[in-house]
Formats: C-alpha cells, structure tokens, sequence
C-alpha cells in the first residue's frame, strides 16, 4: 500500500511504503516461523510490489508487467518462494535499469542523475532490513580487478537478462 | 533431528539462514572480499523446490560455491541446492544423496567454479514415499561461497 505522503532521504524524495516486506499480499505459507508466496499468488505479488514502488525508474523505463522469469522456473515442481523475494528481486530490476542509465545514459546530466538515485539505493522503504551494506564495496572490489568503474562491474554481472 | 511427518502440511518450509562469517577486511587501505561460510536451514515438503530470500554475492571472477549437509533430509530421494541469479537463470547446482563431505555445486556448462554475481539459493527435495509425498523434512547445511577458485 502506499500513502501520499513523502519523505526526504539525502535529497530524494521517496513515497512511504507501508511495508518492508513484499505490500499487501498475505503469503499462502506460513510455518515454522517463515512465510511463503506460491505459485499462484506470485504474479499478484510482484503486481502489488511493482505497482506500489516508491521510487521512480528513469523515463521510458517499467517493471515486468507480470512476475518476471525469476517467479516462473522452466520446470516447476511445487515451487514456493520466500516472504521478501519479490521486493529483493524487484529492487534488482530498479537498480540495473538505474545502472543501464548511469552507464550508457545520452548525456552527463542523466548519467548523473542516474547516480544520485544509485547512491540512495539503501533508503527505499520497500528495501529496509535488506541491504548488504558491504556491496559497494564487493563492486569497486570487482571493478578494480577488472579495470573498469564499478557501475559498469556491476552491469555487466548483475543485469544480463534484466536490462537486455 | 527433528522430522515433521504430518502429511497435510508438504509444502511449507522453515527459516533459512543463521550467523553469517562473511567480512570484508581492511588491507592498507584496500578491501578484500574473503571467503564466507554459512549456516543454512530449511523444512520442505516432499517433493517441493522453495526459492530463498537472501542474496549472496560472488566477488571473484572464479568462485568456489560448496555445501556441506550437517542435518540429512532422510526423505529417501535427493537434494539438490541450485543457484539462480537475478534474472531467475538456474545455472548451477549440487546434489546431496547421502555422501558425506563438501559438495561442490558446479556450473551447468561444466565448469566447478562460479562467476561473479549474486546468487539466491533453491532447494529441492525428492523422496522415495510414493505419489502422496511424504510430508515435510529438516535439512541444514555450511555453505561456503565466496572462495577464490584456483
């Protein structure tokens, strides 16, 4: 669900989300303290994730109408997916469209902007509690090795089947 | 080891996860990444595949992926733990019969290393029960990931 309302993070504005964890769908699963979506509720989940995101893609850009290839395995077999994947795999997709911009934008100014939003990755609502604050760091790692800035590390291993 | 037999419930799994040993150390002013070995558990149905939350990443352009099975499923069929990435591509996996010792989970073209990337954890369990399944199991495990491989 999301409200109106919204709040400034480091200079970006982010509308409030009212869950951290996958919106307003109530997992099918629930045992031994963990929650599951199944198969059949995955495409409203990722439908309610996307559709209620509070942060902007760049122009021109849309998430998966439905649940992408991710939530719908070539050989399905009684397939459950964890409480917080659809949120996880849908802050992958903001941010390789964010990176494709940051990289291969027209100009400095898009580039730059596309940065800005990189840069505040860890404040969208939706991703609170899920950040792994050292992967910056395994990037410019990364990048170092291979010679390259470290957007364009992340691009490259990240984002093949996202932003293509 | 506890075994959850009750047959109404065959799909539903448990928590996944536990203390983590990733770090980062601080070299002259460097960060490497280093090797991580971790704790991971889970309860399934019989047959199930349930899809895990938690990324991990990969840093290496050629990593080392293994498990070590500390708590046997005993469903009388495989396990296999396979790692998709972000596009929901399965390109590696690992299969648990019984053996002791480290499984290395290998690519599917072959390779016994990983790329570099993020990965997020499938298991999947098959038993010997019959078309009825065979109600839920416990299974844990040490995953290692991270590791340089040479």
């Amino acid at each position: 669900m999301l409200t109106v309302a919204t709040g400034a993070l480091g200079g970006v504005a982010f509308a409030s989300a009212a869950s951290a964890a996958d919106q307003g769908i109530l997992p099918a699963i629930k045992a031994y303290g963990s929650e599951f979506y199944t198969q059949a509720q995955i495409d409203d989940v990722w439908r309610d994730v996307t559709g209620n995101w509070s942060a902007p893609l760049p122009g021109g850009k849309e998430f998966p109408a439905g649940a992408p290839a991710f939530f719908h395995p070539t050989e399905p077999n009684n397939d459950l997916y964890e409480v917080g994947l659809p949120v996880e795999i849908a802050g992958r997709y903001w941010r390789c469209m964010w990176l494709d911009e940051a990289v291969h934008g027209s100009n400095a100014i898009d580039r730059s902007r596309a940065a800005n939003w990189l840069a505040d990755f860890a404040k969208i609502p939706e991703l609170e509690g899920r950040i792994d604050n050292a992967y910056d760091a395994k990037m410019a790692a990364l990048a170092k090795r291979g010679g390259v800035t470290p957007f364009e590390a992340e691009l490259d291993v990240e984002c093949a089947g996202i932003t293509e | 080891m506890t075994k959850i037999t009750s047959r109404a419930f065959r799909r539903a799994a448990l928590t996944m996860g536990a203390a983590s040993t990733a770090a980062m150390l601080m070299l002259g002013g460097m960060t490497a990444a280093t090797a991580a070995t971790t704790g991971i558990s889970g309860t399934q149905g019989v047959p199930s595949t349930v899809h895990w939350s938690t990324a991990r990443t990969n840093t290496f352009a050629k990593n080392s992926v293994a498990f070590d099975i500390t708590d046997d499923p005993g469903s009388g069929g495989s396990f296999i733990l396979s790692l998709r990435n972000s596009a929901g591509t399965t390109f590696a996996s690992g299969t648990y019969t019984g053996q002791s010792g480290w499984i290395t989970i290998k690519n599917k073209n072959g390779n016994a290393w990983q790329p570099a990337g993020t990965f997020y954890l499938t298991s999947y369990i098959s038993g010997a029960c019959g078309g009825s399944g065979c109600g839920a199991v416990s299974w844990a495990a040490n995953l290692q990931y991270n590791e340089r491989y040479f």
